[in-house]
């Protein structure tokens, strides 16, 4: 299993995808910065949270459209190291667990989809101090509500992966990530969010704090539930999956 | 030319076996599904609120959709241009297209054109969707020709200046993902870069959210800015492609 990771790792050592989780989230957050200068007394005038209109002013567009979007570029990346030039049947030839190969290639999915969320994270303190806003930082608001928002994405992490790895075309996994990414904004509004993982991590990330968000516990169970679904039915499609 | 018309049909060739089409095709559909739910439902709430009073359905309309379109055709326009360029870096096959006594400015300008044949095919079908929703509404009034042709012709020019600058991009990056992640946070921060006239001007993922016609919306900048970055970043294009390095 170590020895997987580490040459996974390595793959990804030339792909440049540290700088795409890292830049994006800070590039958001820098528009969310100067969004709350250019309009700070329409955002603050009724004596409102500068840290927390900071955070609303970056999360919208983070969490409705570029996340999920990111998970999408972030996993097919992943999955294309094997699918270009047919790579699958090589790695699969070897003696090597293909169910390793399977959890360590979503493992590593995960660790780099946490690192945007991070980084993130990161962007929003580092932007708020140099935007000179005073008063504590929220960290309740500012760390948890994204690692919510993360744990909440766990789904749509699975479900680009199980696509990522079963089709070599990146088109489908990544048309599926945007196309089921805006309607997301609009589901989210609606009862039928429950239905509909995309809308999971914008209510997780702006649907109120944690007690508010009172669809919090069953939105984590479904997560977790679709999670355990998903990724096993890819498992056991991977294992099985035919040499070509 | 008859090289260029050759070149451009073993591009629509090779298009076939990819998942391009269908992507031109779907989103289009998405979204206009997507505007057919929402009126169906919530076309009396927003016909009765007071800002809305004055619109006839298919202003109406077209508010409603532009919401979702101008998001989700500059995201088709990424990837069309991304993939359409990945094709050749995916063989490998670069090297053999350059070195076929074949003008590389032809080579570019096909792809190119094969970017944004894709986009017109998008935009157009957006169009005849927003018509069917209307008949399928029962609208009141008759179409808005005038509009829905104004909102068709204002995308073009928006998908002319994407087009040049993601073909650009996809032409210089070979790595696929790091020319969509370009894009999409782009397109993500569309709506922070509209929000300055300036910026809306000179950033081509903003030019979508202008596309509106509105005596609001600045869709003279539009037409100005949107038309001269096609043809600047087209050139840019073109000129890198030219010195681009093979190997």
């Amino acid at each position: 299993m170590k020895d997987i990771l580490a040459i996974e790792i390595l793959k990804l050592k030339n792909s440049k995808i540290l700088w795409i989780t890292i830049l994006a989230p800070a590039f958001i957050v820098v528009q969310g910065g100067i969004n709350l200068i250019r309009y700070y007394d329409l955002f603050t005038g009724a004596g409102q949270n500068v840290w927390n209109q900071l955070y609303t002013q970056s999360m919208i567009f983070y969490v409705s459209i570029l996340f999920p979007i990111i998970i999408s570029v972030i996993i097919t990346l992943i999955a294309r190291m094997e699918n270009l030039n047919s790579c699958w049947k090589y790695y699969l030839s070897l003696p090597v667990h293909r169910g390793k190969i399977y959890i360590v290639k979503f493992i590593i999915g995960c660790a780099i989809v946490f690192i945007d969320v991070a980084a993130f994270i990161l962007s929003v303190i580092v932007v708020g101090k140099l935007i000179g806003i005073n008063g504590s930082v929220p960290y309740y608001t500012i760390l948890l509500k994204p690692l919510m928002a993360y744990f909440a994405s766990l789904p749509i992490i699975s479900i680009i992966y199980v696509l990522s790895i079963r089709f070599s075309q990146m088109t489908i996994p990544l048309g599926v990530g945007i196309g089921l990414t805006l309607p997301a904004m609009i589901v989210a509004n609606t009862r039928y969010w429950i239905i509909y993982p995309w809308s999971y991590p914008i209510l997780a990330a702006l649907g109120g704090d944690f007690d508010v968000f009172d669809k919090g516990s069953v939105t984590f169970l479904i997560s977790l539930l679709l999670l355990l679904a998903v990724f096993s039915l890819g498992y056991a499609g991977f294992v099985k999956r035919d040499i070509e | 030319m008859r090289e260029f018309y050759q070149l451009l049909s073993y591009e629509f060739l090779k298009q076939k076996s990819s998942f391009i089409r269908p992507l031109a095709f779907l989103s289009p559909v998405l979204a206009g599904g997507l505007t057919y739910l929402h009126l169906l439902f919530r076309y009396d709430y927003l016909k009765g609120l007071e800002a809305n009073r004055a619109l006839s359905s298919w202003t109406l309309l077209t508010i409603q959709h532009h919401f979702l379109w101008m998001l989700l055709l500059p995201l088709t326009v990424t990837v069309l241009a991304s993939v359409i360029f990945y094709i050749e870096y995916s063989s490998n096959n670069w090297k053999n297209i350059l070195s076929l006594p074949v003008s590389r400015i032809k080579v570019y300008l096909t792809k190119w054109s094969g970017v944004y044949i894709s986009s017109i095919f998008t935009v157009c079908l957006n169009s005849v969707l927003m018509l069917i929703i209307g008949y399928l509404l029962g609208f009141p009034e008759p179409v808005d020709w005038k509009l829905l042709l104004q909102y068709t012709a204002y995308q073009l020019v928006a998908a002319f200046s994407l087009v040049s600058f993601q073909s650009f991009v996809s032409s210089v990056i070979k790595n696929p993902n790091v020319s969509l992640a370009i894009g999409f946070v782009g397109v993500s921060s569309c709506l922070f870069f509209a929000q300055s006239q300036k910026l809306a001007r000179l950033i081509p993922y903003a030019h979508m959210v202008l596309t509106l016609p509105d005596p609001t919306i600045d869709n003279a900048g539009l037409l100005r800015y949107g038309i001269a970055f096609g043809v600047i970043f087209l050139a840019i294009g073109v000129f890198s492609f030219k010195k681009k390095e093979i190997y």
